[in-house]
């Protein structure tokens, strides 16, 4: 073989080299690239979520419209105490005898990481109501404050205490709050 | 400057020649004599190195040819290969020789024929030559012939034309004589100079120097030589008019002064070294290198374009490697400044975690109101909803109703079961409407339905 074959050679497995290790890497940054396109993308579609949220969140809070809270001590058995009595209290209020259910509370996992919210299981078993409309009552009733319902059944099981209207909600609360 | 050294004779000439302005100015002259020549030339290049720029090189007169040959007109290629079988067949094949096409001679007939002119260079006195200079920092950089370069210099002077010239050079221990007809070199010769001759009838010079012209003569009958030159020192000036009353022939002075300064007068320098000085490499038809040479320069050359061409390609990767790297760089900036901006939002929206809850119970929590008054307005009369249950499945709030239909008959209670299911279906406030258990309980049917609530 010539010599200028050999060189040909040499220098063409050279390049042969350069393209397989640059392609390589090329490929690998474009892969790279696309990822974090994608990542972009979701946080692109976050940002938006957020900056909607807190716009909204500021337009209630110029609003005016904010729940009212039930008041609480520090010490969590009082607080059940309390919770158990501020219900019973509320429900008489509206006409109906209630047996009430407290559970501890604990970190709620309905709200996103971003904001830290505790809440109080309840349970409610109502023996007696006269109509439907006593019953829309409470549940708007319900709307003035941190309540989210989960389950609501009328003659139903699924709601492990007794009455005939059975409710099972949370009662959210910002812990260090008033 | 520019070295020029003529290996033609037995001694070996040399000229220094630097360029002034439009002139050459030689400012060296000397030569090489003895046994150990190439010993000598290397010293003095190991000694001058840094002042020589180039060299150009003349071989030895006995090794080389001058030849026309005359062929039909054929295509380039095959003309190439004419000249090639020819130059082989009259020399064999220990020459490195160049042909210039000098034009068309009228052949026999219509035929036109192209006239070949060929000068060639023995092989193993080429790569000789290029072994002399192999220590040498700068390598010649043009090999030809003693009458290529005497040709430059006749040209360059304006004294070739279509009449024959014969120019020689007599110095001795030899001379050279030279027969040109415009481009051709038409013949060449050695003339040994036994020593000085003051008798111009007597002469063994100047009767060789006129057997040379007759044997022109006789080759080419329909010319003769009609100007003489003579450069060098040893012929008397009775022998040089002789010689022109004998041919017939106008004495031409050769004055290279025209074309080159010096110090010493031009006519005493060698004129094949003026030549060479006045060759132009690059459009000289008949500069030679050694094959050694070439092959040394091929290599330097498909080194250097593979080197060009695998740093272009590395480079080229190089750059849209970079690309690459600077678009994920920017794109990482980017996303950095997205994220930072959304922990700014987050830390603000932990500042307003109450109206967080609100928004959340507001949103997820269906209108009871509503609700359970379209729930009162789809139970048709001879229905009784005997439960009814709303539960909240992640997201999806689901109802379940459980009922009994009774109707006057199986018949009516089963149409009445279908009338409620077809008012759930119709409701815009429950969709996924399933009727999941059905039972008759002697006229009366017992019912379920499952559906989603549409918050």
């Amino acid at each position: 073989m010539s010599k200028e074959k050999i060189i040909i050679i040499g220098f063409g497995f050279l390049i042969l080299l350069f393209a397989f290790f640059a392609i390589k890497k090329i490929k690998s940054l474009n892969e790279q690239i696309t990822e974090q396109k994608e990542q972009v993308a979701k946080s692109h579609q976050r940002l938006e979520y957020v900056k909607d949220l807190e716009e909204s969140l500021e337009e209630r809070k110029m609003s005016g419209k904010v729940l009212v809270e039930i008041p609480r001590a520090q010490d969590p058995i009082a607080n059940k105490v309390l919770m158990r009595k501020f219900m019973k209290a509320f429900l008489l209020r509206l006409g109906l005898e209630a047996e009430v259910e407290i559970e501890n509370e604990r970190k709620s996992r309905d709200f996103p990481d971003m904001v830290t919210v505790n809440e109080v299981p309840l349970k409610i078993g109502i023996k007696n109501y006269s109509s439907y409309d006593q019953v829309i009552k409470m549940l708007k009733e319900f709307k003035q404050f941190p309540f989210a319902v989960e389950i609501l059944t009328i003659g139903g099981t699924d709601v492990p205490v007794s009455g005939n209207l059975r409710v099972q909600l949370k009662y959210y609360f910002v812990p260090g709050g008033s | 400057m520019l070295l020029c050294v003529d290996f033609a004779g037995k001694k070996i000439k040399i000229i220094g020649v630097e360029r002034v302005e439009k002139k050459f100015k030689v400012v060296a002259s000397f030569e090489f004599d003895g046994a150990d020549l190439t010993g000598a030339l290397g010293e003095y290049l190991k000694n001058t190195s840094a002042n020589i720029a180039e060299i150009r090189v003349s071989g030895a007169s006995e090794d080389t040819f001058h030849k026309i040959f005359i062929l039909p007109d054929l295509k380039k290629r095959m003309l190439k290969s004419a000249v090639k079988t020819e130059v082989i067949k009259a020399f064999e094949n220990g020459y490195q020789f160049k042909e210039e096409d000098i034009g068309e001679v009228p052949g026999p007939g219509n035929i036109v024929n192209r006239k070949m002119m060929t000068v060639g260079l023995k092989r193993k006195t080429l790569e000789e030559l290029s072994r002399m200079f192999a220590d040498s920092r700068i390598k010649p950089s043009i090999y030809t012939t003693y009458p290529v370069a005497l040709q430059a210099l006749l040209e360059k002077m304006g004294i070739l034309s279509e009449e024959s010239l014969a120019f020689m050079e007599l110095d001795s221990p030899a001379g050279r004589i030279v027969i040109f007809k415009g481009e051709e070199i038409r013949l060449t010769r050695e003339l040994p100079l036994a020593e000085e001759e003051k008798d111009s009838e007597s002469s063994a010079l100047a009767k060789d120097i006129y057997r040379t012209l007759l044997f022109y003569n006789d080759t080419y009958p329909e010319e003769r030589v009609s100007r003489l030159m003579f450069a060098g020192s040893s012929t008397s000036s009775e022998i040089k008019k002789s010689l022109s009353q004998k041919a017939g022939a106008e004495i031409i002075p050769f004055n290279p002064e025209t074309v080159f300064q010096c110090t010493e007068e031009a006519s005493n320098i060698h004129p094949g070294c003026l030549g060479l000085a006045l060759l132009d490499p690059d459009r000289s038809s008949f500069g030679f290198l050694p094959f050694s040479v070439q092959e040394k320069k091929k290599i330097k050359r498909i080194l250097a374009l593979s080197s060009s061409v695998s740093l272009g390609v590395l480079l080229i990767f190089a750059l849209a490697v970079s690309r690459f790297s600077l678009d994920l760089r920017n794109l990482n900036a980017f996303h950095g400044g997205m994220k930072g901006e959304i922990r700014m939002k987050e830390d603000r929206l932990k500042e307003l975690p109450l109206e967080f809850v609100s928004q959340s119970i507001e949103s997820s929590q269906p209108f009871w109101s509503e609700i359970l008054l379209e729930l009162a307005a789809i139970v048709p009369p001879g229905v009784v909803l005997r439960t009814f249950t709303f539960k909240k499945m992640k997201k999806v709030w689901q109802g379940v109703v459980t009922g009994v239909a009774d109707g006057s008959d199986e018949i009516n209670s089963l149409l009445l079961v279908e009338e409620v299911q077809n008012n759930f279906v119709q409701s815009p406030l429950f969709n996924s409407v399933r009727l999941t258990e059905r039972e008759l309980k002697g006229k009366q049917v017992a019912f379920k339905i499952i559906y989603q609530l549409d918050i």
